[in-house]
């Protein structure tokens, strides 16, 4: 449980950082669930050796090398958000999935603020509410996520 | 009391020391009493001690990045770097988009081929006609600057480049194209699809470019209203297919399907390419300004293909 193998989790990493660069329709990209929030969140509620502080930093930078973001935008919101999880791992890991689910739509909320929050101190905030609909993309597709990623771990 | 006390918490200590050392040696001769085992906790070392400090660390380093990115244009050769870092996974991803492609090419019918090409051809020919039309129309135009002493304009440079298919924030309208440093692209390079002008190019690597469309927040371009060559900015508004016209005053003549096109006030854009048509003008009641909005000319979400400018802004008196 506790040992991973840093192998599959640089692989899930990735085919987060994949899926979230991959070129989308516009509608659907602005549905498009925030993969590596939720791939980081994960691993440091399963993780108990690990924090994977650092890991959301770096995973931060590289979402805005290639999100064409301010460097040190997305590596600021994981980075506070991961830290939280990571304080509460412990009460957070023993709630059930439904439950889970609300963590992450608070996670999700927090994220966007304050990405939307940098944002607007370069005056260039989003002004479309859809900005804010990966909360609610985030939320229904954690209890699948976390199945998959469960199966995938325990087959391994 | 406080001095037995403590005498008890130095002999639990001794004990626990004792404990600890003959556990190493593998015999487990005494066992801790409940007790006893309520200090325990202070010989555990914390599982992560300076978590709390590397979080406030990496959270300075956050801001420090993103305000240094912001403020200051010593980042830009950094930004580079990060680009070339970047562009063999950004050529990655758009490789297996390019391969489906290849292979809808390789399937396609004769047929098809056939009236493609020869619906191309119709193109072409309707298109040589109108060149015809515009070379006479420029050599008038340089007689008449000829009258006039003012700078020739030459014959503009460009390049064709290809939108690679990864994609930016949902927020950040820019794409990426396959053409960098080495084919000269410059920051602030106009850049325009077969309709229309598309946008500018923002940054600049040794492999690829960004470029922001017209549509984002940070965008603005002056512009004209062909018909009556009323000047106006037409501002991104982080939606695909709509341009603000802001500080238009409600006497101005400005009405629903007025084509606008670039006004070459900034030095940035060439004159006289489509811009946006109008698609909207509301009066507010008790406003002295007109609420006007433009659809873009240029296919903003559906294009493929670019054409980079090399614009002579040498219209200078």
């Amino acid at each position: 449980m506790n040992r991973q193998s840093t192998g599959f989790i640089i692989l899930t990493l990735v085919i987060a950082v994949l899926l979230t660069i991959f070129a989308l329709p516009m509608w659907l990209r602005w549905i498009w669930p925030d993969f590596v929030l939720l791939i980081l969140i994960y691993w440091s509620l399963h993780i108990e050796t690990r924090s994977g502080i650092f890991t959301a930093w770096i995973m931060g930078i590289i979402l805005d090398i290639f999100g064409g973001t301010l460097l040190g935008e997305h590596a600021l919101a994981l980075t506070i958000v991961i830290y939280l999880i990571f304080k509460l791992q412990k009460q957070i890991r023993v709630f059930p999935l439904s439950q889970q689910a609300g963590v992450i739509f608070v996670a999700s909320i927090l994220y966007l603020a304050i990405v939307y929050w940098v944002q607007g101190a370069i005056s260039a905030a989003p002004n479309s509410f859809l900005f804010w609909v990966p909360i609610v993309t985030n939320t229904l597709l954690w209890p699948w996520l976390s199945m998959w990623l469960q199966k995938f771990r325990t087959t391994r | 009391m406080k001095l037995v006390s403590r005498h008890q918490k130095f002999a639990a200590v001794f004990v626990g020391l004792l404990a600890s050392f003959t556990t190493k040696l593998g015999k487990p001769t005494y066992q801790l009493t409940t007790k006893e085992r309520v200090i325990r906790p202070i010989f555990v070392r914390k599982a992560f001690p300076f978590q709390g400090l590397k979080t406030l660390t990496l959270i300075i380093l956050a801001i420090v990045l993103i305000v240094c990115d912001h403020r200051s244009t010593s980042f830009v050769p950094v930004r580079k770097v990060l680009s070339a870092v970047a562009a063999p996974i950004q050529y990655a991803v758009d490789w297996p988009v390019q391969v489906v492609v290849a292979i809808q090419d390789n399937f396609r019918f004769k047929q098809t081929l056939l009236a493609q090409n020869a619906e191309l051809n119709a193109q072409l020919l309707i298109a040589q006609a109108q060149l015809q039309k515009s070379l006479a129309l420029e050599k008038e135009n340089l007689e008449l600057r000829n009258l006039l002493q003012s700078a020739n304009e030459h014959n503009e440079k460009v390049l064709i480049a290809r939108i690679l298919a990864v994609d930016s924030d949902a927020f950040i309208d820019e794409v990426v194209i396959d053409k960098g440093t080495p084919e000269g692209i410059f920051v602030g390079q106009p850049v325009l699809d077969a309709s229309g002008i598309f946008g500018q190019v923002v940054q600049v690597g040794p492999l690829t470019s960004r470029v922001m469309l017209l549509t984002d927040p940070r965008s603005g371009i002056p512009i004209q209203v062909l018909r009556n060559g009323l000047r106006a900015i037409a501002i991104g508004n982080g939606e695909t297919d709509r341009l603000l016209l802001p500080n238009l005053s409600v006497t101005s003549d400005i009405k629903v399907g007025d084509e606008l096109v670039s006004s070459n006030l900034g030095e940035r854009f060439p004159q006289g390419y489509p811009a946006a048509t109008v698609t909207s003008v509301k009066t507010p009641p008790g406003s002295s300004f007109l609420i006007v909005s433009a659809k873009p000319t240029a296919n903003l979400d559906g294009a493929n293909l670019l054409l980079l400018l090399w614009p002579h802004n040498s219209i200078k008196p």
